[in-house]
């Protein structure tokens, strides 16, 4: 019985209905769209720094202990050389070596060793080829380990500050729109309740005076916001995924490398847009809960 | 503290703002429309009552407050040993599901057809389907509707949707039954007939309160009578006077009554 009250409020203006689920279906897309083009620009970065081409990088700048004696470091120098990674290690000019240390710790530490014993700077150069993070990150371990390295620096601190203030920027521009879109839905499915609940307030009235409870009352109200979250939420992914898989690989809208193949919205991008339609859906039918508690009009 | 009557009220005052606008915008001062004027009125069970007076008397004001949809501005409305002032929504919609309401143009629900409407009251209570079935099904009888049980409401005629209306009212076994001008919109013979139903409802214990203003129903089913007349009721000379004129066979209110043309 439920079902036919909430078909009976949904059939009650059709039209609106249809315009409130386009509307629903096309906020949620816009945010859907959103994500997608986030999802894509996050693949494109973590590709891009999981794997890095090895002669786009600095090398790494070795400081060796300067006690070290001058066969001792030619050792050292072998050693690491066995390693297929690296193809040269040459020791670097004092004053070259000074100003990497400028970089590495600033202009006030650097001075503790002008006046005392300035380390031994090597410069390893990488070999040709890719390099995974994982890799990367094991080799300065090994390179730290071993004795009479006192740091090593990897020559990258610069690049990784900038990525995360993009990334945070977007997560935020993301929850904002979020936010939107769910007061959208929401006051949507709240006005379109609302209009229906107007139309046939005489009947709610009559059910009312019998005697149903505010559950009872309530339930189709409920139903009608699930309804309407369920179908936008599904037609929203429909939309996104139809726009990015047909509509967007034809036009060049983003500068992409050329290996990366763009993708619609991720399984679970998807089932987070229909619930969020449906949770604001089921909100907007929360925000009608007034007209279900005040008493009958009409007798 | 509980009433010994199934419905009682004590010098009920009901009053509207006429102009409520007014009170907002300051400008001219809200008049006041008194619905009811110290009106107190006892049914015990089992009786069978009608609420007479002309259009606009307060009838339907009165009514409301019977069955808690309104409140009053001042004295005390008890039904079924409810103050009905005290009470929630929540519990005036508990208390509505054991009164049977009949109501002018039936309302019954276009979206379901007569079982389904009829068996309404019954969800509410919260009843099993086999128990529904059943009640259903037996007041369908009563009112000799069986053969129309799955039919739409919108292919009833006006008799058979009052029909309906009224087995809705019926099929909780309420003891009180309220009903607002049940016969305004029915020819004079099915309006006979029904108000024939209800009064056989007497014999089971039921309280029947029927308002109307159609006077010959009020003369050929007799009952107690109880005249509203302008949100107040009539001194003992004028409801005497009232009853020659309409011939009534049985007694005023005020007749039965020690504060005669005061307390109904």
């Amino acid at each position: 019985m439920i079902w036919k009250f909430t078909i009976r409020h949904i059939l009650t203006r059709p039209f609106s209905a249809f315009m409130t689920l386009f509307a629903i279906a096309f906020s949620l897309s816009l945010l859907g769209g959103f994500w997608t083009v986030v999802e894509n620009l996050e693949k494109v970065r973590v590709a891009s720094s999981q794997s890095l081409p090895n002669s786009g990088l600095p090398g790494l700048t070795v400081f060796v202990d300067p006690k070290l004696s001058a066969p001792e470091l030619e050792t050292f120098k072998a050693e690491v050389l066995k390693n297929p990674r690296f193809v040269s290690a040459q020791v670097v000019p004092s004053k070259e070596a000074l100003d990497t240390l400028k970089n590495q710790f600033g202009e006030t530490l650097s001075k503790v060793f002008e006046e005392g014993s300035l380390p031994t700077t090597l410069k390893l150069q990488f070999a040709s080829g890719t390099l995974s993070r994982t890799e990367f990150l094991n080799l300065l371990n090994e390179l730290r380990a071993k004795p009479g390295v006192l740091d090593v620096d990897e020559g990258l601190g610069a690049f990784s500050p900038k990525e995360n203030s993009v990334s945070e920027r977007v997560f935020s521009w993301a929850t904002g729109l979020l936010l939107l879109v769910f007061i959208v839905v929401a006051l949507l499915v709240s006005h379109l309740i609302r209009l229906a609940f107007e139309a046939i307030r005489g009947e709610i009235d009559t059910l009312k005076i019998l005697g149903a409870s505010r559950g009872r009352i309530f339930a189709p109200l409920f139903l009608e916001g699930l309804i309407f979250g369920i179908m936008g939420g599904g037609l929203a992914i429909l939309m996104v995924t139809v726009f990015f898989t047909f509509l967007v690989p034809n036009t060049p809208l983003f500068v992409l490398p050329a290996q990366f193949k763009l993708s619609s919205l991720s399984l679970g991008s998807s089932l987070s847009l229909g619930a969020l339609g449906i949770l604001a859906s089921v909100a907007g039918a929360v925000l009608t809960w007034p007209l279900v508690d005040q008493p009958a009009q009409e007798l | 503290m509980t009433s010994p009557f199934i419905v009682e009220m004590k010098d009920v005052d009901r009053d509207f703002v006429r102009n409520p606008e007014s009170l907002i915008k300051g400008r001219t001062p809200a008049a006041k429309l008194h619905a009811l004027v110290r009106v107190s009125l006892r049914l015990q069970a089992g009786e069978f009552v009608f609420l007479t007076g002309p259009s606009g008397a307060g009838k339907s004001t009165l009514i409301r407050l019977i069955l808690g949809l309104d409140n009053t501005s001042a004295g005390e409305v008890i039904t079924l040993g409810q103050h009905m002032n005290k009470l929630s929504e929540t519990r005036r919609r508990e208390l509505r599901r054991q009164i049977g309401i009949i109501f002018q143009d039936h309302r019954l629900l276009s979206s379901l057809n007569v079982y389904e409407n009829i068996e309404l009251p019954l969800h509410f209570m919260g009843l099993g389907s086999k128990e529904r079935q059943r009640r259903v099904l037996e007041i369908l009888e009563t009112v000799q509707m069986r053969d129309h049980a799955g039919e739409n409401i919108r292919s009833l005629s006006a008799g058979e949707k009052q029909r309906v209306g009224i087995a809705r009212s019926l099929v909780t076994c309420p003891s009180l039954i309220v009903a607002d001008e049940p016969t305004g919109n029915l020819d004079p013979v099915t309006a006979r007939s029904l108000i024939r139903l209800l009064r056989e409802l007497k014999g089971h214990g039921t309280t029947v309160l029927i308002a109307t203003h159609d006077m010959s129903l009020v003369r050929d089913f007799g009952g107690r009578v109880l005249e509203l007349i302008g949100g107040s009721v009539p001194n003992a000379a004028d409801a005497a006077r009232n009853a020659n004129a309409y011939k009534i066979p049985r007694f005023w209110a005020g007749a039965e009554n020690p504060n005669a043309g005061v307390d109904l």
